[in-house]
């Protein structure tokens, strides 16, 4: 079974790089600059930072969470931030017309005013945290003394990192006034809080269909990811109502009011309301009374796809309803192509095939020893 | 350094298009047999932007192109000093081999003024090479050239006795979007002198 896990997952990872490397050969301009292809870079991005982000309630402060499950599942949750982070960079390369060197052309360039080179930086900063860390969590495990130290400096790193490259990423956005929807600092917020909702979901879905028969830890995940998923989604209905009352009588409600009563307003209330807060509640309720798991699972599903139509409406829809250069309402109608869809599409095969390799062969387990490869020895 | 600048004189344009046909056939001739040269705007290749704007009833013609701005958005937004000030003739210009084509420039234009070239994925915006060269060479650009209703204007917006200069004086111009601080060199005159 596991060798044939093995060998799907790196069919899989082969595929999906394909089907990037082909919508990349085959992709096409539309009447928006940044479409699907940032839509599902910056989804991935977002969903390590959300990972990291719950990982460090353990990693920097300590809470072992429920049955010390996020202990025991602490590297669970780490290499899943690295199979995001993968196709979150693959995504944004192919978005590019010069892929091979635009990353290093970015960081030779000391662009500091730009928002995009920190990107660069914060990326491959936190690309050697992370794999640090989980060298040093598999080989160290839980360490005494100065190595503890070690580990917490490691830990903390990795969410100051993290949250930086999140609020630079959201400011990437933020900071063009050709899109007045973008503009501010609210996009910081709602990306730190849609983030943890998305990570979180990842890691909830992740280990409740691996461990799908340790009942220690499906309850661990129901009674922790439930949790944080009320309080995340709370805090991300707040802070988006927040953005939209205050954008109310500023050229950035142009493109607000077509989210809330326009023509975008059937995908806000169904999907971000009603499917995203409403109904998620609802059963998460139903997941935190009965610690039920499936109905955590289902919960982490809605949460992870209401996730990446959040991200799609931020991007899209803002760039879609806009002011032109002599004040008018521009209406741009994008549809995503299929070869920017079947980017996407690679990108969660890679995600899911590294996920799945990383699970079969590193030993992610708790107190787990490396017995495979060399370098963990 | 001089300050270069474009004049468009709303009051005296006839909305011929020649000096968008101009722009497009000379600094990309390659796509005048195209079926769709630039997806983007739905247009030709050319770096006039026409705008359609309603009044009472009828469509006023509103012509942009980069606006050279003074703090432009294009240039800070930049990740590689691809969009850059030329130190020659401080035009904002692309070193396409800088360029990465992450399309961040395009985004930040709040004029709308760049576009995408459909096959390399790279920028373009006013001036291309054509004209730039035409600029080196003293000449104005072609868009200037071509139009029937001297419409246009090219010239250094610090140099008094320049065209331009004797032209924004008469008249009465607005800049566009000025609330946004990026500061267009870019001149329109609403009303002539």
């Amino acid at each position: 079974m596991r060798g044939l896990l093995l060998v799907i997952s790196i069919i899989a990872l082969i595929a999906g790089l394909a089907l990037i490397a082909y919508g990349y050969a085959t992709k096409e301009i539309h009447v928006i600059p940044w479409g699907f292809i940032v839509v599902g870079y910056t989804f991935f991005a977002l969903v390590t930072v959300g990972s990291t982000i719950v990982n460090s309630l353990y990693s920097v402060f300590g809470y072992k969470g429920p049955e010390e499950g996020l202990k025991r599942n602490f590297k669970y949750g780490t290499w899943l931030s690295i199979s995001a982070i993968i196709p979150a960079w693959l995504l944004i390369l192919a978005d590019l017309a010069k892929p091979i060197e635009g990353f290093f052309r970015i960081i030779m360039s000391f662009a500091v005013e730009a928002r995009i080179y920190w990107m660069a930086v914060f990326y491959a900063i936190l690309a050697i945290l992370l794999v640090i860390e989980i060298i040093y969590v598999i080989r160290v495990g839980g360490g005494k003394g100065s190595m503890v130290t070690l580990g917490l400096a490691i830990a903390a790193l990795i969410l100051l990192v993290d949250v930086l490259l999140a609020s630079n990423l959201a400011q990437v956005f933020g900071s063009i006034i050709a899109v007045p929807g973008w503009t501010g600092i609210h996009l910081m917020t709602l990306f730190l809080a849609g983030a943890v909702i998305i990570g979180a979901s990842g890691q909830a879905l992740y280990l409740s269909i691996y461990k799908w028969r340790d009942k220690r830890t499906l309850d661990y995940a129901t009674r922790f990811y439930s949790w944080i998923f009320v309080l995340a989604t709370l805090l991300y209905i707040f802070l988006l109502a927040w953005t939209i009352l205050t954008a109310r009588y500023t050229p950035a409600w142009v493109s607000w009011s077509e989210v809330v009563r326009g023509v975008f307003s059937m995908g806000f209330w169904v999907v971000e309301v009603l499917l995203g807060v409403v109904v998620v509640l609802v059963i998460v309720a139903y997941a935190m009374l009965r610690r039920n798991p499936v109905a955590l699972m289902l919960a982490s599903i809605i949460l992870f796809v209401v996730g990446f139509y959040r991200v799609y409406s931020l991007i899209v829809h803002h760039q879609s309803i806009a002011l032109s250069p002599v004040g008018d309402i521009l209406v741009l109608h994008y549809t995503p192509s299929t070869a920017e869809i079947l980017m996407i599409l690679g990108g969660f095969m890679v995600f899911i095939a590294l996920l799945l390799l990383g699970t079969l062969l590193l030993p992610l387990e708790h107190e787990e020893k490396p017995r495979r490869l060399w370098i963990f020895r | 350094m001089t300050r270069l600048a474009h004049l468009w004189d709303m009051s005296r344009c006839i909305a011929c298009m020649a000096c968008v046909v101009a722009c497009a056939s000379a600094n990309f001739p390659e796509h005048m047999r195209s079926t769709n040269p630039n997806p983007q705007w739905n247009w030709l290749a050319s770096n006039i932007r026409v705008w359609w704007i309603p009044v009472n009833g009828r469509h006023r013609v509103i012509l942009t192109q980069c606006m050279q701005c003074d703090n432009a958005p294009c240039v800070t937004a930049c990740p590689t000093k691809a969009s850059h000030y030329d130190a020659e003739t401080g035009l904002i210009t692309i070193d396409y081999k800088l360029c990465i084509g992450c399309k961040a420039c395009v985004v930040a234009c709040p004029y709308g003024a760049r576009w995408i070239e459909p096959k390399s994925h790279m920028p373009n915006k006013c001036l291309a090479t054509e004209c730039a060269e035409r600029i080196k060479k003293g000449l104005k650009p072609v868009c200037v050239t071509v139009c029937p209703a001297n419409a246009r204007d090219f010239g250094d917006l610090d140099d008094p006795e320049s065209s331009i200069s004797r032209r924004i004086r008469g008249s009465t111009t607005i800049k566009l979007r000025e609330e946004l601080g990026t500061k267009p060199r870019n001149v329109i005159v609403v009303r002539g002198g």
